[in-house]
């Protein structure tokens, strides 16, 4: 299984708005090392709006702004259960 | 269990929100140009209203903002009585001079929430066991189980020796203290008659540990953070030196390097930027100097420092201070160990903090320079208004407060491409940012350079850990002949105004002191007092 790309910025507006302590945690989480490639990225075309929109944080193909170490997280778990239990069936169960 | 300012360390929480929130709010309000008293519109600007976040009602967040931006803008708090406007005096903070006064470290009593001081409490979790082994353990009776239900311990017999904690099978029984105090390595805090924190400020030696360990964010300390703006905003000629401490590199963020933040603060109108390395450099060869001298036989230094203090200690001495030398660069260590342990106060060295030696090397050169030490440390700003070191150090930053500036004015370091950091200290002076670096700098270069015999060193960091370290020297447990103190765990690395965690800010300075010229120091003023 591809592992899940974690991108988090650490432009200067992203880090003091929370991005370094979320880089900082997915990457001392040995439960995540595996599935998770955490990547520390420069400020991304100023999504960040001058901060108003920090920290930004892309897991695989979503974007987020303004994003917490819970939201974070919760999406990795999204993405990554279907990877590791099987496609979810129709009715969104998982398989 | 991690000591309590540990506990949230490195976590992004609300209360780090709201300060750092308030920082770029005022850097935003000042750069504007916005007028004083427009002052009383920016915390509505900072918080929702009619959407209270974190507590019972919108007015209540709102008249903590207010107190926020208060001690932000360097002023006192309002006395919450007498509903003063936030904008009273507030005219007095936008100039370029001093206007922080003590107390630097204060409670908003709008923002504490009276937890209990200390007390051994029955949670939930109690199932009301067959053996109820808290209750046969206590030395004092003070566990009964009112009508056959779950343990209740009784306050007033209760001597919290702990005994039922540990006994009880579910873990059910906790300890509960108040994390100000028990973050607070002196005893300063304590209740008001109304049960509100209340710090002594006789006792408080400014480190400021509470102020990130309060889960509240009610203790908060003054900035100079719009007397540095309109500095910066003035005239070229009287504009600031930055003078970074050495534990500066990688707090921006993994990408901003030393000499980004160096061309960062250039780019907001710092004049030139300096490490405050080369003062610790100056400080290592000092005290060195004086080491080796004294191990050489030459116990003339002894008596010359106990001959400082002597008024001071002859009432208290019990026996003759035994004859270690104590670093001086933390501020806080030294007034708590001068204050608890006056029969050592001679013992510490007299020198100037590796801060003060370094404003002095600019100001030698050029008297009219203005100086903003930016480091890690809430006892600097305290130590900067010490009469006699006012005309070194004219502000004080924390690195937090700096980065708000960053923000604000949208300097994005980690955009800044390679740029050079002048190698102007040693690896050791930059070593001093972590504990054990100050007193291994003095060691290592007492011996490589003065031919010193190797010296036996202790150290502590914490405050408590520190009154511990002196308490054993006292009684003799060790005589060590260099004593290193830190009043932030782990160094100034663990200092509340970081914003890295410990273990990156650690490694980033231990890279950062490989790069150096040298490895001992070679300090300008050779180690002159
Ligand atoms: S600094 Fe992170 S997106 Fe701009």
């Amino acid at each position: 299984m591809e592992p899940i790309k974690v991108r988090v910025c650490v432009g200067t507006n992203c880090c003091f708005a929370g991005g370094e302590s979320i880089i900082e945690a997915l990457e001392d989480d040995a439960d995540l090392a595996g599935f998770v490639k955490v990547e520390a990225i420069r400020c991304l075309d100023k999504t960040c709006a001058g901060g108003a929109e920090s920290p930004v944080v892309t897991v695989g193909e979503r974007l987020i702004k303004r994003a917490t170490l819970e939201v974070v997280m919760e999406e990795i778990e999204r993405q990554a259960l279907p990877l590791i239990l099987g496609a979810p069936d129709e009715e969104g169960r998982d398989a | 269990m991690p000591e309590v300012f540990e506990r949230m360390r490195g976590l992004y929480t609300p209360c780090t929100d709201i300060r750092r929130k308030i920082f770029i709010g005022i850097t935003r309000f000042v750069l504007s140009g916005k007028k004083p008293e427009d002052i009383d519109y920016l915390p509505f600007s900072i918080i929702d209203m009619g959407k209270p976040t974190y507590r019972c009602c919108s007015y209540k967040e709102l008249s903590i903002v207010r107190q926020r931006v208060r001690l932000a803008f360097g002023l006192p708090l309002i006395e919450e009585r007498n509903n003063t406007p936030v904008s009273a005096g507030i005219g007095q903070a936008f100039t370029r001079s001093k206007v922080l006064a003590a107390p630097i470290v204060n409670v908003i009593t709008a923002a504490c929430e009276k937890c209990p001081e200390d007390k051994v409490i029955v949670t939930n979790m109690c199932q009301t066991c067959m053996a109820h082994p808290c209750s046969i353990v206590c030395p004092v009776n003070a566990i009964s189980f009112p009508e056959g239900g779950q343990a209740f311990i009784d306050q007033k017999k209760c001597i919290k020796c702990m005994k039922c904690v540990k006994a009880c099978p579910y873990q059910s029984i906790t300890r509960m203290v108040r994390p100000c105090a028990a973050a607070c390595g002196v005893d300063a805090i304590h209740s008001d008659a109304d049960g509100y924190a209340a710090i002594d400020q006789d006792k408080c030696v400014n480190c400021g540990l509470c102020t990130v360990s309060c889960p509240f964010a009610a203790i908060s300390d003054k900035t100079e953070l719009v007397q540095v703006l309109h500095q910066l905003m003035g005239p070229e000629e009287s504009r600031p030196y930055a003078l970074l401490a050495p534990s500066f590199v990688g707090q921006f963020g993994r990408l901003a390097s030393p000499g980004a933040i160096a061309a960062g603060l250039r780019a907001v109108g710092f004049r030139g930027v300096r490490e405050v390395a080369l003062g610790a450099d100056c400080d290592t060869i000092l005290l060195a100097k004086r080491i080796a001298e004294r191990k050489a036989g030459a116990a003339g230094i002894v008596e010359a420092d106990e001959g400082a203090s002597a008024a001071g200690v002859a009432a208290s001495a019990p026996a003759a201070p035994r004859a270690f030398l104590g670093t001086s660069c933390c501020p806080s260590w030294v007034m708590t160990a001068r204050r608890h342990f006056p029969a050592f106060a001679g013992n510490i060295a007299e020198s100037f903090t590796p801060m003060v030696e370094t404003a002095r090397l600019i100001k030698e050169k050029d008297p009219g320079a203005r100086v903003v030490f930016i480091g890690p440390c809430i006892a600097k700003k305290a130590e900067a208004l010490e009469p006699e070191l006012r005309p070194f150090v004219d502000h004080v930053l924390t690195f937090e407060e700096l980065a708000a500036i960053f923000v604000a004015k949208d300097i994005d370091l980690a955009a800044i491409g390679p740029s050079e950091f002048p190698a102007e200290a040693s690896s050791l002076g930059r070593g001093y940012a972590v504990a054990g670096g100050v007193a291994g700098a003095i060691a290592e270069t007492a011996e490589k350079k003065y031919g010193a015999p190797p010296l036996a060193v202790a150290k502590a960091d914490t405050l408590r850990n520190c009154r511990t370290m002196l308490s054993e020297i006292k009684a003799g447990k060790s005589s060590p002949d260099l004593v290193e103190g830190m009043a932030c765990p782990g160094g100034c690395v663990g200092g509340p105004g970081t914003l890295m965690g410990l273990a990156a800010a650690k490694s980033e300075v231990g890279k950062f002191a490989g790069l150096a010229a040298t490895r001992l120091p070679e300090c300008e003023c050779g180690g002159e007092e």
